[in-house]
């Protein structure tokens, strides 16, 4: 029996739960070919097609005025949305993980909700409050506040359709650490926000910083929302993605995937810093699933 | 490995989650080529006489997460008596799973034995579990066996300390040898040494093999430390010079046990192993 | 008896549950207000407007031949690019986390490609690509294959765009595979295609399944990395989302609510989905 049994276990030439070589060389290739065709080539265009006229035009892309204007106002979007949804994230996750109420997990749904809404949607509803026929457009024109086809539309819908994404990165990492920590530290005489400083806010902070950055490449990048409360106002309400179509349709070539490759640079780094969180911060991180 | 027919049931089960209990145990029979498949009306037949037989009828229909860990563990013998294995292999199959239902199991598994005298491999880290369920058991220490033999010989015959204390508890007294002669503490033992070397080595006995009288392997003296009462007798702790740990021995002798004094102490059964290699020296007690 | 019903009744009274931990008057009640205006107000807004519209203004809305056509575009290509996801999904989540080969890192990174980059580079890259001078369009030019500006080139866009969803909902449940289930089908007989086939992909499905409906939602709703290689034309390539942009700059408010409605919709049933998806994975498997 045991001489039966032996060469059996140890001299499978393969191992049982593997494939045959061929099978595996088959499957990368058709994994590698499809990543190739589908990721790395889109984005390579970009670059390409950027530097196609050489450096020179490359660059000279960045002396327009109108790219100047939209890469400011990309930045000031960003600037406003990104802090306040971070602030609004924190307070939401300190609210739904440190507690526990009736009715948590409609609201943790209704957070993720602009998720499933499509961009176009998600600038429209702003279109029907605060435009010309809007509910509330009669009333801030009487103000004398623009905020359809002007910048606080594309605040507006910047935090639309950023708004899940730092409150949903701590939500199940707060969740998980608990309140021994806060309440050890009250006890000892700290007060809240203290405690909320020293306490809960280290052990958050990769989470933090992951939900920040995916936030902010969203926020800058954002096309579709944008595109229906801006008005499309060069030099005013063109944000970087809204420049590139402009030019795009204008066919200037390299200008457009020139403004493109900056936010293709944009969304290689948040790729590589996102990475390395994950690597480095594996446990400190709520996990990547779903954005 | 499927050509040779080995039944294996692993410690987790590794039942599939997605089949139904029926369907688990008919799984080995589903994946045949289609020439030696039965048809799909025997196959349906022998789950449910497996079923049967894994005293689960009726829970056919069930999936494996409502199932008990025992429940499971049946369900995955079943599907491995299902391909009609010549050998059946259970790697730790109760080691998941509590007190009360390994020791149902274990008698269960015997039935179970019986009825299919089936040659069967069972790896264990319980050593009752392994001297109560086989014929014949294999000690292995890091990779090595150390003893092939029957329960009995296990027991009376252990072939190195490891065996030995692995089989039930044991107590070691440190010991020198020389030219055949065992001394403990200046004094020599009863005990044969003959194919030890000399140098350090240890008498190893029970604690059900101590008594408080003479004889036995003499020459070992004790002191009493403390008395108590226990339900049949007395209890002593004895301390021996020379060895630093205290022993406990039963007596009903109230004149000898008595607080401070000097008693022999008689160890039988014992077996000496050289400490340097553990090479294996018959020793036999009186 | 009486005195632990008591306990429960106050429990369940006071909201929150009582904890020495301060701060959530201030913190639920930033949240509700920030939902509220931002996100639940809007949307909301948008129902009632629907609503004025009534049922048969919906439907009058779907079935305007323009609309229907985007409708029917949107949702069948969609459906299609998800469906494909599904498939090269698992064989990418597949290779990513059950073979060590060079680069694999690299690409196990690049694909959230499509969650980081913004949709109107990807929607420039692809149309630029699949010109007809393009790197793919050029040599697929001379076998008459048209891929942009057709409704081949939503296709692409769209599987583009949901590629991650499927793969990262598959990954994490291919990584927790206990190689002792597959070890047991092989000492049953099983072949490794067998073992495949009916041990490891079948408890997938739910998240195939909910890989599917994600790629599917977020490919209905997409507009950047479609309208610059789909050609836009009404009634072949025009997806419903540029529609109601279009409806939006005919000031067509009550046609752009109504499409809009329409796809919230969509979204919404796509969430139930998902949601009856995991209950029932939960029941069968133990697990989601």
């Amino acid at each position: 029996m045991s001489e039966a049994l032996a060469p059996a276990v140890l001299a499978t030439p393969r191992r049982v739960t593997e494939e045959a070589p061929l099978t595996r060389y088959l499957l990368i290739g058709v994994a590698v070919a499809f990543l190739g065709l589908f990721l790395l080539l889109p984005l390579a265009a970009v670059f390409t097609e950027a530097l196609g006229k050489g450096v020179g035009a490359f660059f000279a892309t960045f002396d327009e005025p109108d790219a100047v204007a939209a890469i400011r106002l990309t930045l000031i979007v960003a600037a406003i949305v990104v802090p306040l949804n971070a602030a609004f994230g924190v307070s939401a996750a300190w609210a739904i993980a440190k507690f526990s109420f009736p009715g948590k997990s409609v609201l943790i749904t209704l957070i993720d909700l602009p998720f499933s809404v499509s961009p176009v949607v998600s600038g429209l509803v702003y279109v029907l409050v605060f435009g010309a026929q809007g509910m509330f457009g009669p009333f801030v024109k009487a103000q004398g506040i623009q905020v359809v086809f002007a910048i606080p539309g594309i605040v507006l819908a910047t935090i639309f359709v950023t708004f899940p994404f730092v409150a949903r990165e701590l939500i199940p990492l707060m969740q998980e650490q608990g309140t021994v920590e806060e309440e050890a530290a009250l006890t000892l005489g700290a007060s809240g926000f203290r405690t909320f400083l020293t306490v809960t806010l280290p052990n958050i902070k990769w989470g933090l910083l992951y939900g920040v950055l995916l936030a902010n490449a969203r926020a800058m990048g954002e096309f579709g929302a944008v595109s229906v409360v801006s008005g499309h106002i060069r030099g005013l309400t063109n944000t970087i993605p809204l420049q590139v179509e402009i030019l795009y349709n204008e066919y200037n070539i390299v200008s457009a995937f020139a403004l493109a490759s900056l936010l293709a640079g944009l969304a290689l780094v948040t790729l590589g810093i996102k990475t390395l969180l994950e690597w480095r911060y594996a446990g400190q991180i709520a996990g990547r699933r779903r954005h | 490995m499927q050509d040779r027919r080995v039944g294996f049931v692993f410690q987790n089960y590794a039942l599939f989650k997605h089949l139904t209990v029926a369907e688990n145990i008919a799984y080995g029979l589903t994946v045949r080529p289609r020439r030696s498949r039965p048809s799909r009306a025997e196959i349906v037949e022998r789950a449910a006489k497996l079923l049967e037989f894994v005293q689960l009828d009726g829970l056919g229909g069930r999936f494996p997460a409502q199932l008990s860990g025992g429940q499971r563990q049946r369900v995955a013998l079943a599907r491995a008596l299902a391909i009609e294995p010549r050998v059946l292999l259970l790697d730790e199959p109760f080691g998941a799973l509590d007190a009360r239902v390994r020791k149902d199991l274990r008698r269960w598994l015997r039935d179970v034995h019986r009825q299919t005298g089936l040659t069967t491999v069972f790896v264990t880290h319980d050593q009752d579990e392994a001297m109560e369920l086989a014929d014949r058991v294999v000690v292995l220490d890091k990779g090595r066996i150390e003893q092939i033999g029957t329960p009995d010989e296990l027991y009376d015959r252990p072939a190195s300390p490891f065996v030995l204390s692995f089989v039930g508890e044991a107590l070691a007294l440190p010991v020198q040898v020389a030219d055949g002669k065992v001394i403990f503490d200046g004094k020599e033992l009863h005990v044969s040494a003959e194919n030890l070397r000399n140098g350090p080595a240890r008498v190893y006995f029970r604690p059900a093999d101590i008594a408080l009288r003479g004889g036995g392997i003499g020459a070992i003296e004790g002191r009493v430390e403390a008395v108590r009462r226990t339900a049949a007798g007395l209890r002593a702790s004895i301390s021996i010079p020379g060895y630093d740990q205290t022993l406990e021995v039963d007596t009903d002798d109230r004149e000898g046990a008595t607080l401070g004094s000097s008693v022999p102490l008689s160890l039988s059964n014992v077996r000496i192993f050289s400490t340097a290699e553990e090479t294996l020296g018959d020793g036999a007690g009186i | 008896m009486a005195d632990s019903t008591s306990v429960v009744k106050k429990t369940a009274r006071s909201f929150p549950a009582p904890s020495v931990i301060p701060g959530f008057a201030p913190t639920f009640g930033l949240t509700i207000l920030y939902l509220g205006l931002i996100v639940l107000f809007p949307l909301s807004l948008l129902v009632l407007r629907a609503s004025e519209l009534g049922l048969s203004g919906l439907y009058s809305v779907a079935t305007e031949p323009r609309v229907a056509a985007a409708l029917r575009t949107s949702f069948f290509i969609s459906f299609a690019a998800a469906a494909i996801d599904v498939v090269f999904g698992l064989v990418v989540a597949w290779v990513l986390t059950r073979y060590e080969f060079p680069g694999r890192r690299f690409l196990d990174a690049i694909v959230d490609l499509p969650f980081a980059l913004p949709t109107a580079v990807a929607g420039i890259a692809l149309a630029a690509l699949y010109a007809p001078n393009g790197w793919l369009g050029a040599p697929l030019a001379e076998y008459d294959v048209k891929i942009a500006f057709t409704r081949w080139g939503i296709l692409i866009a769209l599987v583009f765009v949901g590629l991650p969803f499927v793969v990262r909902t598959v990954q994490p449940l291919l990584a927790e595979i206990d190689a002792e289930l597959e070890e047991a089908s092989a000492t049953l007989g099983a072949s490794r295609a067998q073992t495949v086939w009916r041990v490891l992909l079948p408890p997938l499905l739910p998240a195939l399944l909910t890989g599917f409906a994600l790629a599917f939602a977020r490919s209905v709703g997409e507009y950047g990395s479609v309208i610059f290689i789909a050609g836009n034309l009404a009634y072949i390539s025009e997806i419903a989302p540029l529609l109601i942009i279009v409806k939006l700059e005919q000031f067509d408010y009550a046609g752009a609510t109504g499409i809009a409605t329409i796809m919230l919709a969509i979204s919404f049933a796509v969430l139930l989905a998902i949601n009856l998806i995991q209950a029932w994975s939960q029941k069968r498997f133990g697990h989601v």
